[in-house]
């Protein structure tokens, strides 16, 4: 049932657990809940449709590299997923078991606690298949691609939702289920807490309204941004033993560095094989030295300098040709001193604005670059393709950098207290019913889009709430 | 937009394309290059592939100032015989990938070529007399089918009306098309490319915010292509039509409205009790309003309770889900529209 809660809402909410935020990661975990027979309220600050006067809210102010936080994030039933493009696949193997150069650790759980979850994940975001290993789909024999063979990097492929709007997908759902009351223009602002639990929450409407909130567990996923706000928010800040609330916020940034000249009608990008719904895009192999990024390639206008019947040469390419654009999506690292902060100023529900400071030194491209050297290099030797490479250096502190709108790791997961926020299950290490859901946990990122990931730990979590509740 | 030769004339197709990896067999190799380098006729062989070598009018100059051989094809012969290869083709090959490997490359205006290639190229320069570099000539785009267009659209908009807006200013086309396109292709409306992209039987392109304004804000016909910019070749698609905005409508106080243009025309105006009026093909029923032009969030609503609604370009239609229910009497139809907080009366509707 969805309930705006400016028309109705009483003194006090109760629930087996209340999660505050619908966006993927809350109306996820609040309709697995209630398939497993839970009572869940779901708490959304926006309205049903439209941002309906509350997007003020999200202001914000930016220090360090130039980010472009306002904006991007939506503030209504399926949060952001109402403009999201889409693109989706699992973290790779090594993004769990990699260390992350820097100083924090990475994720403590394996890729395989993640394996059955990430097949619900796909229902959940609409992707028609689950299947992220070239080999098993046959890719390389179906689709004109590159030869890759002892270069180092290998062929991995994204997938697409179409993309679900979680808010409108799910709308008819949320409204039959009586086992979620979810009430939106409704924003959670307080947690009273005790030294070890969450007592009890108060949300208030922006036109002033307020309600109680009561639940065994509270879940917030609010979104990679707002989690750590809204945390830092409290008096006491929970899961800030190691003052990591809020730090080593990261996103993956692009590079651009180049041209490639190479067969023609390579079929690289989305829409060219027919029957499959995918991009493929060239990432190093395990044990290649650099970070986990790839090499994005998008057919373009030939170039003036090497044109295509360069290519068509013995000896050289000794085939038609196109020329391609060659883009790269980066694994950041996580920086504590890439962080959201509170500022002085308020919003309408009187929380603290946040200030996001987004430190990506030059030096964090040094290894990107390396590692796309060493990418043109294997290719080039195996006659595959020569490069263009337009941008050898990094870009300097004022520049702009393309983002994702990943907003990920300022509630970062951790096998102890003393480098994260949350615990392997979630649960905000020292409050017993406090959880976080969504990519402010991830301690880790390589190259893979968020909300895949989102909705398999949100489903996943469902289950851990479930059994807990179990006793 | 700038303008490329048409370069590459084979065309492609995408059909059960079952190529696989380009693993380099099947491609195309000079016989003169099977000569073992050691041959007395290898510096024959090397001198006509180089006098034959393609798409070299600039990077062939560079390399030859860059190299600075008096007689590159000697040098490059020397090399090829230093290593153990018994072919041409092998040699070159072998001395390529140990360049690369070793980080003997040669910046050409960006392009990373190996330094054995450089000299071959400089050798080529040499056979062919160029001295001066020279870029590729920028021919004149070519009109020529290569994509089965089966739909499209927006083909019009009103002034003013962001057209199939995706957020953030944004708006754009949508094409379907019987099979992939090339991934170079790029939709060009009035002579400007757009940012396009590629989905399973969809191609979608948007436009900048900026272009998008200065395009609503003229009257006009303007002509939609889809470019390979690869082949430089076009294939008209149509026209997006731009309409003059029709006349504001007025207010209930008189007022002018910023969102609604003038209702045209509306329908039904009345109907019997629990009868399904302009009965839709579920049975359901409905009303429909042409109107110059309304907001995209913009509802129906009878006697003030909203209507599941669709607006389109002039007309907005709504399905009426409670008709059933409606008891004899007079209802108020209007349109509200929640961004702006407008409301326009369209008529009574009569349950006799
Ligand atoms: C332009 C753009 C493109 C993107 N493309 C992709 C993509 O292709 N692939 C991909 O994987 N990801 C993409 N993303 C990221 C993706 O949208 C997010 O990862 C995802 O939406 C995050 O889900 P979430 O539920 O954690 O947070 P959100 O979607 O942000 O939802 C949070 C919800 O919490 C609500 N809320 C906030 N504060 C409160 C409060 N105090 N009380 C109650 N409710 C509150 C908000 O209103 C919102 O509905 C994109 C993002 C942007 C901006």
């Amino acid at each position: 049932m969805i309930t705006d809660a400016r028309e109705n809402l009483p003194e006090v909410l109760e629930a087996e657990v209340a999660i505050a935020g619908g966006g993927p990661a809350g109306i996820v975990l609040a309709l697995e809940l209630a398939e497993r027979g839970r009572k869940v309220l779901l708490i959304e600050g926006g309205g049903r449709n439209s941002p309906e006067g509350g997007m003020s809210l999200y202001q914000n102010t930016t220090s360090g590299r130039s980010y472009p936080l306002t904006g991007s994030r939506l503030r209504w039933l399926g949060g952001t997923t109402n403009h999201w493009g889409g693109w989706v696949r699992p973290f790779d193997e090594r993004d769990f078991s990699d260390e992350p150069t820097g100083e924090m650790p990475g994720w403590p759980i394996g890729a395989g606690e993640l394996g059955g979850w990430y097949r619900k994940a796909a229902d959940w975001c609409e992707v028609g298949s689950d299947k992220y290993d070239p080999e098993r789909i046959g890719l390389e024999d179906r689709a004109r691609l590159l030869d890759l063979t002892d270069t180092g990097f290998r062929h991995r492929i994204f997938r697409f939702s179409p993309p679900t709007r979680f808010g409108t997908r799910y709308r008819e759902a949320l409204e039959q289920t009586d086992k979620v009351d979810c009430r939106v223009n409704l924003n959670l602002v307080d947690l009273e807490q005790s030294d070890s639990r969450v007592r009890r929450a108060r949300a208030v409407t922006l036109d002033g309204k307020a309600c109680t909130v009561r639940a065994d567990h509270f879940v917030i996923a609010m979104g990679g941004v707002e989690n750590a706000r809204f945390l830092l928010d409290q008096e006491v800040v929970p899961g800030n033993q190691s003052d990591l609330v809020g730090r080593c916020f990261m996103d993956h940034f692009g590079f651009t560095p180049g041209l490639m000249l190479a067969a023609e009608g390579l079929q690289y990008e989305r829409g060219q094989i027919p029957g499959e719904d995918l991009m493929t895009v060239m990432a190093p192999e395990p044990g290649t030295e650099g970070p986990n990024s790839c090499v994005l390639v998008q057919a373009t206008a030939p170039d003036d300098v090497l044109p295509p019947a360069y290519w068509t040469n013995p000896a050289i390419g000794g085939d038609s040709a196109g020329h391609y654009s060659l883009s790269m999506i980066n694994a950041p690292t996580p920086h504590p001193e890439s962080r959201i902060t509170l500022t002085e100023e308020r919003d309408a529900l009187g929380m603290r604005r946040p200030n996001l400071h987004w430190h990506l030194p030059s030096t964090e491209f040094r290894p990107v670059i390396a590692l796309f050297e060493r990418w043109m290099d294997a290719l080039s030797a195996r006659n595959q393709a020569r490069i263009k490479w337009n941008r050898k250096d990094a870009p300097g502190p004022d520049d702009f950098v393309g983002v994702g709108y990943h907003h990920m790791g300022t509630t970062r997961m951790s096998s102890s207290p003393d480098h994260g926020v949350v615990n392997p299950d979630g649960r905000v290490w020292d409050r017993d019913n406090l959880y976080i859901a969504g990519s402010s946990v991830y301690p880790a990122a390589g190259f893979s889009n968020p909300t895949l990931t989102i909705v398999a730990l949100a489903s996943r979590m469902a289950e851990h709430l479930h059994r807990q509740l179990e006793g | 937009m700038r303008r490329r030769t048409l370069l590459q004339t084979a065309g492609l197709s995408f059909v059960g394309l079952q190529l696989g990896l380009l693993s380099g067999c099947g491609r195309d190799s000079a016989p003169e290059l099977a000569t073992p380098p050691s041959d007395p006729g290898a510096r024959e062989a090397l001198r006509e592939l180089a006098g034959r070598l393609n798409g070299i009018e600039f990077v062939g100059p560079v390399c030859a100032t860059e190299i600075g051989e008096a007689e590159p094809l000697e040098a490059l012969l020397q090399q090829l015989r230093d290593t153990p290869e018994t072919t041409l083709e092998a040699a070159l090959l072998t001395r390529i990938a140990s360049d690369f490997a070793n980080g003997e490359r040669l910046d050409i205006a960006g392009w990373q070529l190996s330094r054995t290639e450089c000299l071959l190229l400089a050798a080529g320069a040499h056979e062919q007399g160029m001295s001066e570099p020279r870029r590729t000539e920028q021919g004149e785009l070519q009109f020529q089918q290569f994509a089965e267009i089966e739909r499209w659209g927006p083909e019009e908009t009103i002034e003013g009306r962001i057209f199939n807006p995706i957020g953030n200013g944004r708006g754009g086309f949508w094409i379907r098309v019987a099979e992939p396109v090339p991934g170079s292709t790029r939709l060009m409306l009035d002579g400007v490319l757009l940012a396009t992209h590629f989905e399973p039987g969809v191609v979608t392109a948007s436009l900048e915010p900026d272009y998008m304004d200065e395009v609503i804000a003229k009257p006009g016909m303007y002509p939609l292509l889809m470019v390979d910019t690869a082949r430089n070749i076009a294939q008209r698609v149509g026209y997006l039509t731009v309409r003059p905005r029709p006349p504001a409508a007025t207010l209930a106080d008189g007022s002018q409205s910023a969102v609604f243009c003038q209702v045209e025309r509306w329908g039904p105006d009345h109907a019997n009790q629990g009868q399904a009026f302009n009965e839709q093909p579920d049975g359901g029923a409905a009303f429909w309003v042409r109107i110059g032009c309304a907001p995209r969030n913009a509802r129906l609503r009878l006697n003030g309770r909203p209507l599941p609604t669709t607006v389109s370009t002039s007309l907005v239609t709504a399905r009426v889900p409670h008709y059933a229910e409606l008891e004899p009497g007079d209802y108020v139809l209007d349109i509200h529209d929640p961004d702006s907080g407008e409301t326009l009366q369209v008529g009574t509707f009569r349950v006799n």
